[in-house]
């Protein structure tokens, strides 16, 4: 592959961070056309990894072969710790890859009403998912969560739970290395031009909040159908009505999810001893 | 002072698991959504111009100033359904020259 041909795949790189499956799509209805739109890495949520790892077992003879974080760790397993030249490793891995092969990772959504269901809920789930992320609609959840190490993503729905972030989470957020998760779903599935107006007006609210704080966020689709996933130029294309230029949303499409996703990577691998410490053969 | 517009060939795949998806009635969804995002005025200063689609291939090749290029993709982005069927625009390629979109087309 040529220098000009590797330069345009990493800057086209992309990740759709919350796809559910359910009866009506399947993992392989959303690859085939994420495959089209050239999105390399799907992140489905409510699978474990022990399901995960079934998937891409299971795919080995299939049209589209999957593919794990944790087998490209040990592939690129150097002994640095370094965790910028272990993404590096994964990115160089990553621009190389068949354009057949699709990496795989799972996600946990937690959604609760009390801070104590979410404390149980968490303690049950963290090993079992490469990704974990809280929805709530209580302003009181969302200013503990912020603070747990435990949890990666806070989801933000530009209809319901989005006139509930202010300027405190934003710092409790942007303190503790949390990214909001910010769903454009609700772009294209708004029943009409007032409801379509009322998102468009609570996402430019929030999006001046973000840049004012200088908080991280990234964009998912969080589709309903494949036909609704969008690669990251198409989603920062989206973010321009929010109010984001395209320029700025730059690391929201990719960089952020990315660097999360391999350091819990790194964390979950059976060589991690705790953070920063792993076992060397 | 001779002004030059310089236009954008943006070339889109149509891609929808149904069949009968009728290119006359996505060039209408594309014109209707581009008004609602940025008005009458607006879409007049983009200089739309369905340029080449091609049926067989679920293909085409819009025109548009290049100033407007961001909110044709946009407008792009945001097309889930046309004639009650799902569809997915995919700009695939952006060029500034139409030999060279109709060039990509072909190749695709």
């Amino acid at each position: 592959m040529s220098e000009m041909e590797n330069t345009v795949k990493k800057l086209q790189l992309s990740i759709e961070s919350n796809v559910l499956l359910n009866d009506s799509y399947s993992l392989l209805d959303y690859i085939e056309i994420a495959n089209e739109i050239k999105i390399p890495i799907i992140i489905v949520n409510g699978i474990t990894i022990e399901e995960k790892n079934k998937l891409i077992t299971e795919s080995k003879n299939s049209k589209f072969e999957f593919v794990s974080l944790t087998n490209i760790y040990e592939s690129v397993l150097d002994t640095s710790y370094d965790l910028e030249q272990t993404i590096l490793s994964f990115k160089n891995y990553l621009i190389n890859m068949d354009s057949n092969q699709h990496i795989i990772v799972s996600r946990k959504n937690v959604s609760s009403s009390s801070i104590e269901e979410i404390k149980k809920n968490l303690a049950k789930i963290r090993f079992h998912h490469e990704l974990v992320c809280v929805y709530s609609n209580a302003k009181n959840i969302l200013k503990w969560v912020a603070t747990d190490r435990r949890v990666d993503f806070i989801s933000v729905d530009l209809h319901k739970n989005a006139s509930l972030i202010d300027s405190a989470l934003c710092s409790l957020i942007k303190q503790s290395g949390k990214l909001l998760e910010i769903s454009l779903s609700t772009l294209l599935t708004s029943k009409d031009d007032k409801d379509f107006s009322q998102i468009l007006r609570n996402g430019k609210k929030l999006m001046k909040l973000l840049k004012q704080n200088h908080v991280p966020f990234t964009f998912s689709m969080s589709p309903i159908s494949p036909l609704h996933l969008r690669n990251g130029s198409q989603m920062r294309y989206l973010g321009e009505l929010l109010g984001i230029s395209y320029n700025k949303s730059k690391n929201s499409v990719f960089e952020y999810q990315f660097s999360k996703l391999v350091s819990n990577v790194i964390k979950i691998h059976d060589s991690s001893i705790f953070d920063g410490v792993k076992e060397v053969q | 002072m001779v002004t030059i517009t310089r236009d954008r060939y943006v070339v889109i795949s149509i891609i929808t698991k149904e069949i009968g998806v009728n290119v006359q009635s996505i060039k209408t969804k594309v014109w209707h959504t581009y008004q609602k995002l940025y008005g009458i005025s607006g879409s007049s200063s983009a200089g739309l111009y369905f340029e080449h689609f091609d049926e067989n291939l679920q293909s085409g090749i819009i025109r548009c100033s290049h100033d407007s290029l961001p909110s044709l993709l946009t407008t792009l982005a945001l097309i889930t359904r046309v004639d009650d069927k799902d569809v997915l625009l995919y700009p695939s390629y952006v060029s500034g020259v139409i030999n060279k979109a109709k060039k990509y087309l072909s190749k695709s």
